[in-house]
Parts: structure tokens; C-alpha cells; sequence
């Protein structure tokens, strides 16, 4: 495993905000450490496979969604100490990508209240939350298969399912390999067009959301 | 509308290039100091202006002042404007108050966006809707913790500030205003505002109370 920091945000009164990766799979090995923190690659190493990546704590509140990922994290590590992840395969795990807001227990950007997964792709020279989703994007585009931990719009108890916006490519059937309760394929809304989901598949990503639980708790069960 | 919590802005109609030929001279006669005519965004899509408009009942979106705070010479302003476009359409027969002429923007290039390169306190030092030569000082970011200036805010062109912050925590990328290019200006509204030009903050006149000329604050 490879802890990268894919980017970093100055702060107001707190320390810069990291956006922190781990990496798994043999191509995991390439990339120098930053000697200003050991143990950490900085930025994701360039001609690194990408496989499957998994991101999740892009709101404050999404609490089951970034203890799913540190459970992930850890029973990859266990896998791939053990040998047991497929050569030239690789796998990408942000557990937390706003820890802005999470540290703040807020769902959306602290500041102007803005949501990060209605920013995508991203705009470098934008607004705060435009320029975090442009920071995302770039380290996420190009993964075979995405996987985003999320939580709907409307807060509720949420049976584990997928969820796929319909942009013309059906790739459903994979989607019953996660073995939840259903998959949801739906035709997006205008403002679902600047989502992870819709700008992965648009950027030839197989994209997966993955909603369960209630916000603001972890569920251990999901 | 109302801008947001953080941004100010002058009495202004916003219309999605879709409608220009339709809403442009209803907008005309609003009275507002300034008509944006933008692209189509995906998000404005699911507007309420742009289902009614998209349904064959003009709308247009006013925009202006700040949000939770009460602007009352701009309220009076589209007050009258809104009576000016009544007795246009037929609506209302009685007097009202000859429209101002405003300025126009139908070239996205028109418009520039000061967004803030690093995080930190925005002090500005120029006011909402002055006219600021390319380079002027609109602002700096200092470091809440030692004061010190880690930017200057500088215009990135001639001409109106017709969004400003008034919000003073920035992060890296807070939008900070938003200014009109002069050469979207006619012969008469570039000579009214060269005229008004940039105008300084009142509370750069702390300086004069530090210096205890007009007692308080005296070191």
C-alpha cells in the first residue's frame, strides 16, 4: 500500500486541507516518497495503472460512507500483504474527500455552503468547491471501474443499492456483483450532469454510486 | 432575486442567451443599472425563469443587493421599474419614472472574474460599482492570524465592479467579484463612470483616527 497526497488546500485558521489516497496493487510500487513526510507519495504516480477507484466522505456528514472506506482499506492492505491482489491490477481508496467539511461535521463546503458533487469535472481557476472537484477529477479520470460512496440529497434510512445514471451506457448487469438490495438506473436530472457518477461514465469510467444508511451515523451493518 | 450571503451586487437582469430577443428590451425597461446576458448553463436548466420562459411566459431574473439584508434604494429603483415595464405592456396607465439607460453585456468576454488565489480575510479598498482602471488595488487577503498581506487583489481590466464581496473570509478560489469591461460601455456610460471612478473605502479613514485627527484611537 502507497498513502498519497493527492492535493492540498490552504487553510484560513487550520492546518492546509490533504486529500489523502491509498494504493493497492503492484503498480502501487512506483512513486517517490515526499521527503517532507515520510511514508507518503506526493501526487499520484504518473503511468500508475488505474483500475478501480473508491472515494467517499465528499460531504461532512457521509459517516458510514468513510468508515465502509477505512474498512476497505484494511482488508485490502490484509490482501495485499498477502499476495492476493491481481498482478497489473490496481486499486485507488480516498476515504475522505473533504475532510474540510468533515472535520466540521457539515455536509456541504463550510464556507459557502457549496457541494462538491455538483462541481463536477471541476474548473482549476473556479470557485473553492470547482477547484477541489478539478483536483478529484484529475486523479480520478481514467479508472477502468469507479465506486462512490455517497449518500442521497434527502436525508433517510437507505437500503445498501446502486445507483447508475443512465447516459446511454448500460453496464448494469456488473452492478449485481456488489450484491445489494437493487440497482438503481435512472435517467439523470439537468443538475445531476455535474456529478462524480455522470462525468466518470461521459469520461468512460464504469461508475457506481453507492447509497446506504442514515447521514451523520455509522451504521456497521451497511 | 438577492445575491448570495457573501457577494453584493447592483441592480442587474440576468437572461440566458436562449431568451436574448425576447427579454432584452422587456429587461430595458426595468430600471436595473445593468442587463448580463450569459450562456447556457446546465444548472440554470432546472430554474424556475427558465421552465416559465421555456413554457412561453417571459421571466426575467433580477438580481440584486446581498442576501438577509435589506437594500432599500435598489428596492425603490426596481419599484419603479417594474411600474415603467407595467405601462409598457399595457398594464398600468399612470405615471412612472423614465427608465435609466442600462449597460449591456452580450460577450461572455466581457466579464472578468476575481477569484481569491490564496485563503484569508478580504479587505477591500475600492466600493461596490466603482470603476477601477486595469491593475488598481480593489483588495488585498491578509493572514487573519498576523495580519500581514499574502495578496493583492487587482483589477484584471478597466472597468465596472459590478459584483464585490462584502463577506470578508475568503478561501482559495472565493469568488471576489466580478467586473464589465469599459468597451461594453457606450460614449456616455464610459464618461459617467471615468467620471465617478474608483471610490475609496470610507474605512480607509481609520488612518486619520490613528493619527488622532478627529479624536478615538489616538496612539
Amino acid at each position: 500500500m502507497k498513502k498519497i497526497l493527492l492535493f492540498e488546500m490552504r487553510s484560513l485558521y487550520r492546518d492546509s486541507m490533504r486529500v489523502y489516497g491509498y494504493l493497492f496493487g503492484a503498480d502501487a510500487l512506483c512513486g517517490e516518497e515526499d521527503p517532507e513526510h515520510p511514508g507518503v507519495v506526493r501526487g499520484f504516480p504518473q503511468g500508475c495503472g488505474k483500475t478501480i477507484a473508491v472515494i467517499s466522505g465528499m460531504r461532512g456528514n457521509e459517516f458510514t460512507q468513510v468508515f465502509e472506506a477505512s474498512q476497505l482499506v484494511s482488508r485490502l492492505s490484509l490482501l495485499e500483504s498477502q499476495g492476493r491482489i491481481t498482478e497489473g491490477c490496481t486499486v485507488l481508496v480516498i476515504p475522505v474527500a473533504n475532510p474540510y467539511s468533515f472535520n466540521s461535521e457539515i455536509r456541504f463546503w463550510p464556507t459557502d455552503d457549496t457541494d462538491i458533487n455538483r462541481m463536477f469535472p471541476g474548473y482549476d481557476l473556479g470557485e473553492t468547491t470547482q477547484r477541489v472537484a478539478a483536483s478529484l477529477f484529475d486523479v480520478l479520470d481514467g479508472f477502468e471501474f469507479g465506486i462512490h460512496l455517497t449518500s442521497h440529497y434527502i436525508s433517510g434510512n437507505f437500503l445498501p443499492h446502486v445507483s447508475i445514471q443512465d447516459t446511454g451506457w448500460d453496464y448494469t448487469t456488473s452492478a449485481k456483483a456488489f450484491g445489494l438490495s437493487y440497482v438503481r438506473f435512472r435517467k439523470p436530472t439537468q443538475y445531476d450532469t455535474t456529478t462524480l457518477n455522470y462525468n466518470w461514465q461521459i469520461w468512460n469510467t464504469k461508475a457506481y454510486s453507492i447509497y446506504g444508511g442514515n447521514d451523520q451515523t455509522v451504521d456497521r451493518d451497511v | 432575486h438577492a445575491s448570495n450571503l457573501y457577494l453584493t451586487e447592483i441592480p442587474q437582469v440576468r437572461i440566458n442567451e436562449l431568451f436574448e430577443d425576447l427579454l432584452v428590451p422587456y429587461a430595458k425597461k426595468l430600471n436595473v443599472d445593468f442587463i448580463w446576458v450569459h450562456g447556457a448553463a446546465t444548472v440554470l436548466e432546472a430554474t424556475l425563469a427558465h421552465s416559465l420562459n421555456s413554457i412561453g411566459t417571459p421571466t426575467l431574473v433580477v438580481e440584486m443587493g446581498i442576501g438577509l439584508r435589506l437594500t432599500q434604494a435598489y428596492g425603490e429603483q426596481l419599484v419603479d421599474g417594474i411600474f415603467s415595464l407595467m405601462k409598457e405592456l399595457g398594464i398600468w396607465s399612470g405615471e412612472c419614472a423614465e427608465p435609466r439607460e442600462p449597460l449591456l453585456s452580450r460577450d461572455p468576454e466581457d466579464v472578468s472574474f476575481l477569484n481569491a488565489p490564496v485563503s484569508g480575510v478580504f479587505i477591500q479598498h475600492m466600493e461596490h460599482n466603482s470603476y477601477a482602471q486595469q491593475g488598481q488595488l480593489v483588495g488585498e487577503i491578509v493572514d487573519p492570524l498576523r495580519g500581514e498581506c499574502l495578496c493583492k487583489v487587482l483589477a484584471p481590466c478597466t472597468g465596472v465592479i459590478f459584483t464585490l464581496r462584502d463577506f470578508p473570509i475568503v478561501d482559495e478560489g472565493s469568488l471576489i467579484g466580478r467586473m464589465l469591461d469599459a468597451r461594453a460601455l457606450n460614449p456616455e456610460q464610459r464618461a459617467f463612470y471615468e467620471a465617478r471612478g474608483a471610490r475609496p473605502v470610507s474605512s480607509l479613514d481609520l488612518a486619520k483616527y490613528r493619527k488622532g485627527q478627529q479624536g478615538g484611537y489616538a496612539e
